[in-house]
């Protein structure tokens, strides 16, 4: 009996399997990036099939979605705390001077994305292309009040650190007080390479401030 | 009723599409793609209507011209009351009775004479009056008209339904014109003049003995910030790479000098019809909105504000000037016009005869029916005043209201039929007419502002889905 029954057993689900066949939705011409969701469930899962090795290896670098997505996101600076990042690092925040950092950042609300609160607008959260170039305008503006802090070693956060030697080498101690993690040999050459990059060596050291700083501070 | 499946499905898949073409544009714009090579792309891998509906700003960009201290009667000259004009009447306040004629093909009256801008355009592409609001005469800065929509000031609810369209600077006033407020708008920047304007899209570093005013330092720090950025070890992470980008195209614009695009050059004045003996409230008029036309092409700005005229023109008729000022007026118009139709928006891709509307309302169009003993009146039929607008197809051309040569003011209700004259009301519908044009046709997006009042298929043009 069981010689017959296994052949009829395939038979029978190959002819079950052909018409529920005929039963499937035309496949989904959704282009790639799409979503899809059943007739009966409207719940739409991403259509695109991703690579295993890729989500693991990412994964393992960054942790699960629920980590990544509370310790890695990448929010602007708030307006708030952009005034106390100016003051810690030698910049006069009130400043009234035209064009100067403190200037900017004064008149610089609306482009900052701070919040506007008679129009009931909150605090933008996201980086935007106004914003980052205003911030990055005022980190340039403000480069020579930072060298000055730091000549004179009256920086706030760090008190007596030096930033630039006699013979304008970028100093690490220097580096880590204004972007406040331990500078690497990276940082120091990268530094080095701005100074001697420029047009000058004045406006060299007021480059690598300012791209230092705004790199440290793109986001919040 | 409960949605079918069929139908949660479609609007989930409209939720796909919008955010598809959102992140893709904004991806793109922080990857320093054009946005006309990003719906190359979207074309072909997410369809056509896609791509058609990531090219289109979803509001119009706008100019508003205030004509103040009675500058808004040389507008009247330009775009008179049918009535008025067609009169054929000396002693009315329209300077060339007889020389000009009813348009065939707009939506209501409208009357071309040979000062009137865009006589060229075709019929749904006129301007369209209104009869509306109240004279306020003697102000540079009038609100009787202007801010009668839900308490609201046109130009601040302009900004609110352009705040979907990216710019730099979402609004430009000059010399000391207030925009008001209204949910969701813009903070107005001030400028004293149109040259200002060039400056404003310049960051500090960027200008003359700015950090980044050399080439080599601009070039030096554009790199070393993304050397520096990179040394972030968060900034490679999938859920930091946009902002990252952001900031890196942020980095190369800081030391960009856009003050070459922008700036006024004489060939532009030549074009509008400037010379040395042009008047300087004339010629005003003409650099604002030469550099409308250039900062709206770059989409660093959504709305201009500037003031026109205010001249307060009694002794126009009696001195003469009404036979060279307007002329002088329909030229700089007319080279605007020009411009905006061949420029297309670099973000868009469209014509920004396209997407743009013009408006034009001051404090007093003066009396248009007299200008006995040589003094044209500040003093309006009805107290009356006017708006104009173009509405770049958004709205019935022609005008709604009216004034007979005998100084008795139509009004219109909200059917746009004839109505007894309510300067509150008529002021009302011509404002949510105008913020139907700038939201393209969309009655939802003006809901807020509108308050009921219903636009479609009455003052405007029904959207064409």
């Amino acid at each position: 009996m069981k010689r017959f029954a296994y052949p009829l057993a395939i038979l029978a689900s190959s002819v079950l399997a052909s018409a529920c066949t005929d039963d499937l939705p035309p496949s989904d011409p959704l282009p790639p990036g799409s979503t899809q969701g059943g007739e009966t469930t409207t719940f739409d899962h991403p259509g695109d099939s991703i690579s295993p090795w890729d989500l693991l290896d990412r994964l393992t670098k960054e942790g699960p979605p629920s980590f990544t997505s509370h310790m890695h996101s990448c929010p602007k600076v708030k307006y708030a705390t952009l005034g106390n990042i100016l003051t810690g690092v030698g910049i006069n925040a009130a400043n009234t001077t035209a064009v100067s950092a403190g200037d900017l950042y004064t008149n610089g609300a609306n482009a900052l994305g701070a919040a506007n609160y008679p129009n009931r607008i909150r605090e933008n959260v996201a980086i935007t292309t106004s914003g980052a170039s205003r911030e990055f305008d005022i980190f340039a503006a403000g480069a020579p009040e930072v060298i000055a802090a730091f000549t004179a070693g009256t920086i706030a956060r760090c008190p007596g650190a030096k930033l630039f030697d006699a013979s304008n080498a970028c100093q690490p101690e220097g580096i880590t007080c204004l972007t406040g993690v331990p500078a690497t040999a990276e940082h120091v050459q990268f530094c080095n390479l701005t100074v001697t990059s420029a047009s000058d060596v004045p406006t060299g050291q007021k480059l690598a401030v300012a791209a230092i700083l705004a790199a440290a501070y793109t986001c919040e | 009723m409960a949605k079918s499946p069929f139908a949660k499905r479609d609007e989930e898949r409209d939720v796909t599409r919008r955010a598809l073409i959102k992140w893709t544009v904004a991806a793109g714009a922080a990857l320093g793609v054009s946005r006309g090579k990003i719906i190359e792309i979207l074309e072909k891998t997410a369809g056509k209507e896609t791509a058609f509906q990531a090219s289109e700003n979803p509001s119009t960009r706008s100019v508003h011209i205030v004509p103040g201290n009675g500058g808004a009667s040389w507008f009247t000259l330009l775009f008179p009351v049918p009535a008025i004009a067609s009169a054929n009447d000396p002693n009315l306040s329209y300077h060339k009775p007889g020389m000009g004629s009813m348009m065939a093909g707009t939506d209501r009256p409208y009357y071309v004479g040979p000062d009137t801008p865009f006589a060229t355009l075709s019929p749904s592409q006129q301007m369209t009056g209104f009869v509306c609001g109240r004279s306020q005469a003697h102000t540079n800065d009038a609100q009787t008209t202007i801010a009668q929509l839900n308490n609201n000031n046109i130009f601040a609810f302009a900004t609110a339904l352009q705040a979907s369209t990216p710019a730099v600077v979402p609004v430009v006033a000059i010399n000391g014109l207030t925009i008001g407020t209204a949910p969701g708008g813009a903070q107005v920047t001030a400028v004293g003049d149109a040259t200002q304007i060039v400056n404003l899209f310049n960051s500090a570093a960027s200008r003359a003995g700015g950090l980044l005013s050399k080439s080599q330092d601009a070039t030096t720090y554009a790199v070393q910030y993304s050397a520096f950025a990179q040394l972030n070890r968060a900034s490679g992470r999938s859920t930091q790479k946009i902002s990252y980008n952001t900031a890196v195209g942020a980095a190369g614009l800081l030391g960009t000098n856009l003050a070459a695009k922008l700036a006024i050059q004489s060939a532009d004045l030549t074009r509008y019809g400037v010379t040395g003996g042009t008047a300087n409230n004339i010629k005003a008029i003409a650099n604002a909105l030469i550099v409308a036309v250039k900062s709206f092409k770059m989409g660093l700005c959504s709305s201009i504000v500037l003031p026109a005229m205010n001249d307060d023109p009694h002794g126009a008729f009696a001195d003469g000037r009404v036979n060279t000022v307007p002329g002088q007026l329909k030229g700089i118009m007319d080279a605007f016009m020009t411009d905006l139709k061949s420029t297309t928006d670099d973000v868009t891709n469209k014509v920004l005869a396209d997407d743009t509307v013009i408006t034009i309302g001051g404090d007093t169009p003066k009396d248009c029916t007299s200008h006995a003993g040589g003094n044209w009146g500040d003093g309006t039929p009805g107290g009356s005043n006017f708006l104009w607008c173009y509405s770049a197809g958004h709205l019935k051309t022609g005008w709604f209201g009216s004034i007979a040569p005998s100084g008795t003011v139509t009004g219109f209700d909200g059917n746009a039929a004839a109505a007894t004259y309510n300067p509150t009301n008529t002021a009302k519908y011509a404002l949510a007419s105008i913020a139907y044009a700038i939201a393209k046709g969309d009655e939802r997006a003006i809901s807020p502002f509108a308050n009921g009042v219903a636009i479609s298929g009455i003052f405007g043009v029904p959207k064409q889905l």
